[in-house]
């Protein structure tokens, strides 16, 4: 009897665990194709993170981007702690991101994924 | 889903669930871009709250599945509505002692998590707990609190 629950819920962690990586994986490339081409320059109004993974918006853009950025300056600060209420500026296709803070740039990375870095 | 699940696992046996509800840690980022000696201050919060309640010191690690370039200082906060659902095993040694293992998959197509910790509850002798092993699934958030990182420190 115990046996049997067991295996019914590792069974239903299996196939949660398996659905949140596929939802998921699918929904971040669909945003990085739109993050990638996209021309970004103004001030970060909204921004949400979890598991390394942003969400943000911009005062003068309606769509909510997302993507992974990785610090790629001599700072090594987080992207939320520079990013809030500072300008953040990314030409379309650019492989780097830039956030203005108190005139200081800190210069971003972020994850390429696998369907767009085909095209 | 997540939630009927989690009821389901509660009414067993309320000892497989982490129902703590809020814990403080303090997390530091060894590798990475953005790797540093600074630690950050997060608080965990469960999302199904009740059953059982305590208070340990757990000191353990973790590993990111992927590259060591996609490691930022965000990845120490988890989401339940983004998928940040966790699962743990956790076996007493000793008295009061025991060591967890947990998986918590990737969210937004990143790589899962591992982990390992060892924890010490100094009330466990005196309330009786019975030294069995415990596993489940743990749904929770965590939020940073503070990165004690200095932005103005280059490397």
């Amino acid at each position: 009897m115990r046996n049997n629950s067991i295996k019914q819920w590792l069974s239903l962690l299996v196939i949660a665990t398996m659905s949140i990586a596929c939802f998921g994986y699918e929904k971040a490339v669909r945003e990085f194709k739109e993050f990638n081409s996209a021309s970004l320059d103004g001030k970060v109004i909204f921004l949400d993170g979890t598991n390394g993974y942003y969400h943000f918006k911009l005062d003068n853009d309606p769509k909510k981007y997302g993507c992974r950025p990785v610090s790629a300056d001599n700072f090594g600060i987080s992207f939320d702690e520079v990013a809030m209420g500072n300008n953040l500026k990314k030409m379309p296709y650019a492989d780097t991101l830039i956030v203005i803070k108190k005139s200081r740039t800190y210069k971003y990375v972020f994850k390429k994924f696998e369907d767009q870095e085909k095209n | 889903m997540f939630n009927k699940s989690g009821s389901v696992n509660l009414k067993a046996d309320e000892n497989r669930l982490s129902m703590e509800g809020t814990s403080n840690e303090f997390n530091w980022i060894l590798r990475g871009p953005e790797a540093s000696i600074y630690p950050i201050w997060t608080t965990t919060t469960n999302v199904i709250t009740g059953g059982a309640s305590g208070f340990s010191i757990n000191v353990g690690g973790a590993t990111y599945l992927g590259p060591v370039s996609e490691i930022n200082r965000s990845i120490v906060e988890t989401k339940f509505r983004e998928g940040g659902v966790g699962t743990y095993v956790s076996v007493p040694f000793a008295v009061g002692f025991s060591a967890t293992g947990g998986y918590t998959p990737g969210t937004n197509g990143a790589p899962g998590i591992i982990s390992g910790s060892l924890s010490f509850d100094p009330l466990a002798g005196e309330i009786g707990d019975v030294p069995v092993p415990k596993y489940g699934v743990s749904f929770s958030n965590t939020y940073k609190v503070k990165d004690f990182k200095p932005e103005s420190n280059e490397k």
